[in-house]
């Protein structure tokens, strides 16, 4: 009986690459098994997605077949294709790191409009009270942390730098 | 037919899960084409992958960890991550799949002994009805990891497909009472 051997796996798993290596495999195995879930469930065919993801059929299989590296953007692609959206969470392995992504309160929508005065020196003037759309770095940095959705080639009547929240590959719809 | 030594082969333990302990196959001459098979993806220098430009090759350090990745998930829940994960050879010889990389398993009562588990064609014949992987029988708790050959063309040659029974039969003649 082998009960008490370690095996090669657990082995394997006690060293830090191999924790990495099992994790990103298991990961990419995982995410083929949902894409191929995704496609049986879906009313597209492999022709169908491959024709509306703009990609060969052959790569399509490729990826099916669990043998391509997938971008994380592929994988929302292929799913959104397919009628599908992806979540992401993360399970703690080690004790005290809380579970991701946090529980939290969602924001609920604002009433009525704030009636205390802007800051000095805020960019929100009065004239221009409401400018959204456009932020400058450290309103950005900060709202970008709370989801905010950002508005893209805004213009801006200030003399500050504006900056563009636009991601390099992103297309904007 | 090939000589078996008389002493217990050392099988290694690749994995032990929820369901099944998976051990590498020891053939008659005492080679384990499968732990081997494994040692050089590790290291990323498995000679007969036609997929490799040169050696050592990344992807086949990656591909380790998918073939390692997979025996545990199996060993744990009796089937695989995806369908195309795995395939049914002959008689009972089952194949991981990644690339054109096959790694070829089989299940065993420990005493020398197999019943095939074929792939079930009719759900209404499920051993696991719930499961998306329905076609897929139970095995038993001892699974070895038997051949390791490269896929070039649409199916497995039939040198493979002999060589992934001879392994088992060897194998299996080691623990024959």
């Amino acid at each position: 009986m082998t009960s008490g051997e370690m095996s090669i796996v657990e082995e394997y798993a006690a060293t830090p690459a191999g924790a990495q290596g099992l994790a990103a495999a298991d990961l990419a195995a995982q995410v083929a098994g949902l894409l191929e879930q995704a496609l049986a469930a879906s009313p597209l065919d492999q022709k169908a997605l491959s024709e509306a993801i703009g990609v060969t059929e052959g790569r399509v299989s490729q990826i099916m077949n669990g043998d391509g590296n997938l971008r994380v953007a592929a994988v929302a692609r292929y799913l959104r294709a397919m009628g599908y959206e992806v979540s992401l969470s993360a399970k703690p392995l080690l004790e005290g790191l809380p579970a991701l992504p946090k529980a939290k309160r969602k924001r609920q929508r604002v009433q009525e409009k704030p009636t205390r005065s802007a800051p000095k020196n805020s960019w929100r003037t009065s004239q221009n009270p409401d400018v959204s759309g456009v932020f400058f770095e450290k309103e950005l940095a900060h709202f970008s942390k709370r989801q905010w959705p950002v508005r893209l080639n805004a213009q801006s009547t200030h003399s500050h730098k504006v900056v563009s929240h636009r991601p390099a590959s992103a297309k904007i719809s | 037919m090939a000589k078996v030594d008389d002493a217990e082969p050392l099988r290694r333990l690749i994995a032990k899960g929820r369901l099944h302990e998976v051990h590498c196959a020891v053939r008659s001459d005492s080679s384990s084409p499968a732990g081997e098979f494994l040692d050089l993806l590790k290291d990323g220098m498995w000679e007969p992958d036609p997929d490799a430009k040169s050696l050592p090759s990344d992807e086949q350090i990656r591909d380790h960890d998918w073939f390692l990745s997979a025996i545990r998930k199996w060993a744990n829940d009796g089937e695989p991550f995806h369908n195309r994960a795995v395939n049914a050879l002959d008689n009972g010889v089952w194949e991981f799949k990644r690339g054109a990389k096959r790694l070829t398993f089989y299940d065993t009562d420990g005493v020398g002994g197999y019943v095939e588990k074929r792939k079930i064609v009719d759900y209404a014949d499920a051993e696991c009805p719930e499961s998306d992987f329905w076609q897929i029988p139970m095995f038993d708790v001892l699974l070895r990891l038997g051949h390791a050959f490269p896929k070039v063309g649409q199916e497995a040659t039939q040198d493979d497909l002999q060589i992934s029974q001879d392994v088992r039969d060897e194998d299996l003649r080691h623990d024959e009472w």
